[in-house]
Order: C-alpha cells, then sequence, then structure tokens
C-alpha cells in the first residue's frame, strides 16, 4: 500500500486582482491565449506523495499578470508568466511562458457621438519553454472581440450582456450570456506556423429568476466553450484538434469581487499555445476567486 | 494652572477666553461667540434627507425666532439643492443611457447589469459608461456653476466608474465629484 508523507491536494480555482493604484493592477487567470481564456479562473491541483519513487502530481492552468492600464490613450501594457502542467493525463503537458500583452479598444461612434460598438484587441508575445519535449519557442497572438453595446434589433449579439430579462417570466428558466474571439496566432521555433483562431462561450444562469431573489443570479452556472484554429501559413505537427470544454457547477458570490464555488468540467481536445495534445478529461474542482484592493 | 495655560487649554475648545492677569486667580471669564463658519458634512439616506426636510419645514413654521428661521431655511434649502441636483443628474443619466438598457424602465435602485441588461463591457471599459458619466457630470457643471472652466474640470476615473452596480452609485459618483468642485 503507497504511503504518503504529506499529501496536499490543492483544488481550487483563483481569479485574483489587485488594484495597487489607479494605473496598475496584477491578476492571474487561466491563459493570455485570449480574452476568454483570460476571464477564466486558474486552476491548481497538487500531490506531493512521500513515496519517492512515485512522481509528483500536477494539474496546473494558470498566468499572473502585472498591467499597467490606461498607459497611453486607451492602451493597457502587462508583462506575464504563465504555466500549464498537466501529468494528471495520458499526455503530459509542462510548459512555462513569460511575455508582453497590449489591449486597447477601438471605439465606434453613431450620430449621437455614443459608443455605438467597440473592438476589443489584445495582441501577446511570450517565449516559451515546452519542458517535456525541451523545446523553446517564440508565441504571439492577436485576439479580437466585437463588442455591441448600443442596438435594439440585434441585442441577442451583444457580448458579455444578460440576453433575457431577469424580469422575464422565461428567466424563472435560465438566462444566459454569450462571448466571442477571433485572431491570428504564431508558433515560432521548429513549427513557424501562423494560425486562425477563433472562439465560442455560452453561458447559462439555470432559476436565475428564482436565486436572485436571494441576490444569487449566479448562483447556477453551465457554460460551454469552443475553441478552433486551423493553419493559414506554414505546416506543423502540433495537436490543432478543436479545444471544446463543458462545464457545471455552484458560484456563490461573497460580494462583488469575491465568490466561492464547486465546478465540474469535461475537456475534449487540443490546445497549440499551451501544449495540450489532443485528449479528453474531466476534473471536479472547487472555485475561490479573490479580489483584493 | 498659570493663566497661559489655562488660556491655551479654554483655545482647545475654540472658544475665545478673556482671563484677568491682574490676579493669581480667575476671577472674571469672557466668552466671545465668533463668526466662525462650519462646514458639516454627514451621509444620510434619500428617505431619510426627505424626512428632515419635511420637519425642518414645521419648525420653520412655528418658530418666531428670526435667526432661527434664518438657520433652518439654510440648511433646508441645502438640502432642496441636492435634491435637485440629484433629479438632474438622474434624468440625464436616464436620457443618455436610454438606449444601452435595451429601453428597460430605468430606476436609481436599478441594477445595471442584472435588470437593464447593460454590456459588462459598457460598463467596465473605457468609452462606456465612464464617458456617458464624464459628460453627464460636466452638463451638470455648465448649467449650475457657469463659472467653473470646465477645460480644468478632474475627470471621474474609470476605476471608480467600473465598481458600480446601480445606477444610484453613479450617480452618486457624479453627484460628489459635483460637489468636491472648489
Amino acid at each position: 500500500m503507497k504511503t504518503f508523507r504529506s499529501l496536499l491536494i490543492v483544488c481550487f480555482t483563483v481569479s485574483f486582482g489587485s488594484a495597487f493604484s489607479q494605473k496598475a493592477s496584477i491578476s492571474i487567470g487561466e491563459s493570455t491565449t485570449n480574452s476568454l481564456t483570460k476571464n477564466k479562473p486558474a486552476q491548481v491541483i497538487a500531490t506531493f506523495p512521500e513515496n519517492e519513487t512515485i512522481k509528483n502530481s500536477w494539474l496546473a492552468d494558470g498566468f499572473i499578470e502585472f498591467k499597467l492600464t490606461d498607459l497611453f490613450k486607451n492602451y493597457n501594457i502587462g508583462a506575464l508568466s504563465e504555466l500549464h502542467k498537466n501529468n494528471l493525463t495520458s499526455k503530459e503537458q509542462d510548459v512555462l511562458q513569460f511575455g508582453l500583452t497590449i489591449e486597447k479598444d477601438y471605439l465606434f461612434n453613431d450620430s449621437h457621438d455614443q459608443t455605438c460598438f467597440r473592438i476589443i484587441s489584445g495582441l501577446n508575445m511570450k517565449y516559451t519553454n515546452n519542458r517535456v519535449k525541451g523545446k523553446k519557442e517564440l508565441q504571439g497572438n492577436l485576439g479580437l472581440t466585437l463588442s455591441l453595446e448600443k442596438s435594439e434589433n440585434f441585442r441577442f449579439l451583444q457580448p458579455s450582456t444578460r440576453l433575457i430579462n431577469i424580469t422575464s417570466s422565461f428567466a424563472y428558466l435560465f438566462t444566459l450570456s454569450h462571448n466571442h474571439n477571433i485572431g491570428l496566432g504564431y508558433i515560432g521555433g521548429d513549427e513557424n506556423v501562423l494560425l486562425g483562431d477563433a472562439s465560442f462561450e455560452l453561458s447559462i444562469y439555470p432559476l436565475s429568476r428564482l436565486t436572485n431573489l436571494i441576490e444569487q443570479p449566479e448562483l447556477i452556472q453551465i457554460n460551454w466553450n469552443i475553441n478552433g484554429r486551423t493553419p493559414l501559413l506554414g505546416e506543423t505537427d502540433i495537436d490543432l484538434n478543436t479545444l471544446q470544454t463543458f462545464s457545471a457547477g455552484f458560484n456563490y458570490r461573497i460580494n462583488d469581487k469575491s465568490s466561492v464555488g464547486i465546478s465540474y468540467s469535461w475537456q475534449k481536445g487540443a490546445n497549440p499555445y499551451t501544449r495540450l495534445d489532443n485528449q479528453e478529461f474531466k476534473t471536479l474542482s472547487a472555485k475561490l476567486k479573490l479580489t483584493i484592493g | 494652572m498659570k493663566h497661559d495655560e489655562v488660556a491655551a487649554h479654554l483655545t482647545c475648545h475654540n472658544k475665545q477666553w478673556k482671563v484677568d492677569k491682574a490676579s493669581d486667580e480667575i476671577v472674571q471669564v469672557y466668552v466671545y461667540q465668533t463668526l466662525r463658519i462650519m462646514k458639516i458634512e454627514f451621509e444620510i439616506e434619500e428617505k431619510e434627507a426627505v424626512l428632515l426636510l419635511k420637519i425642518l419645514q414645521q419648525f420653520m413654521g412655528q418658530t418666531n425666532n428670526p435667526n432661527v428661521l434664518k438657520s433652518l431655511s439654510k440648511i433646508a434649502s441645502e438640502i432642496e439643492s441636492d435634491f435637485q441636483i440629484g433629479n438632474q443628474i438622474f434624468l440625464l443619466l436616464r436620457t443618455r443611457l436610454y438606449d444601452y438598457t435595451n429601453h428597460n424602465v430605468m430606476l436609481p435602485e436599478s441594477d445595471m447589469r442584472i435588470f437593464l441588461g447593460m454590456s459588462s463591457n459598457f460598463i467596465t471599459r473605457v468609452g462606456g459608461l465612464e464617458r456617458e458619466a464624464n459628460i453627464v457630470f460636466i452638463q451638470i457643471v455648465k448649467n449650475n456653476k457657469p463659472d467653473v472652466d470646465i477645460r480644468k474640470l478632474k475627470q471621474i476615473p474609470l476605476d471608480e466608474i467600473k465598481k458600480c452596480k446601480l445606477i444610484s452609485d453613479v450617480q452618486e459618483i457624479i453627484q460628489s465629484a459635483y460637489e468636491n468642485i472648489s
């Protein structure tokens, strides 16, 4: 029977933002690949058995970013470090990244001089160390999100917006929102390939109107995320299978900035930017979202 | 206690005291009322302010003392002025944000995301709610303090606006910025 000298199972998800001043912040999330993964919480599961013949187990998906906001006109600039390490699955993943990010919103006004829609752009350049294959390379991502904010007829196209009014009787069943990101990705080193990327996320909040009675309209959450890419220039042997993630769980808001919850998620596919080879796995994790400052 | 110490001690209480130095003891103390202007600031809920205003108006109707009447009317008119500015801000916000709220009925206590269905990007990113709030702020200053040079006004920062949950939160930030103009 295996014995454990020290068993640490950290099974939590952290999304952390700390505003040091009006111009600087620190944030932790899942990945800086695009705006969707940036808003997701980071995840860490680690097990350290006593028996030295048994390897430590890891599932870590996260980044930490120090960002200067509004540095120039509408520009945010950040420095990041990112870790994607998973030896709990059949195909091991161990990637460490360092890089820079630049964000800018392009605003489009209507005849009343009001913002009608915006394009949220995010560019990042990362030095990537793939510690499983011993390869080092440069990566880059350019992501765009079209955010329609003022439209009567195309309300269903508004991202990050509650699309069913909570006062409607339909909200007894659920409310929902969606988000998307399209862009380009470059993987250097031996690969030297330019990829086209597209991501879409749908979030459903069942029984939203009922849970809103206790001021928890997002208590129950179901999320579906699909992320596809295709080579535009060059060829690569990296797995490019479409990545799908489905998760369901509870999320209790402690206050405007912090929440705790539990979530079950299923993941199938590959992610070339974090060197996640094509595979399928499930996780059950507790969640903690903290914002300090 | 010596005279100087007594005088210093008494001065601490914001009153002017005169001590007869001819004798070793304090034989007579004169108290002068000063014309010091006091700035009283405290926060109360709007419904409490309405109640306070009613009570002040009731007292104003009962008193025969012109000084008391003057003092009460000063406080009452200050409260009424706050109400008036608050209403102006709300009406401007309602007009400016109408198309961003999917034509839902906007009230001060409306939750912007949950009830009005406003976009999170609009609320939390530059050029959205922050821009509209600053337009309303400038308009309020132009309407009520025409002498102020609006080019020198300090803009309401995005960090304050993106924390807002209710319309009344935005209203309060604008009103606070307006009241802080020297």
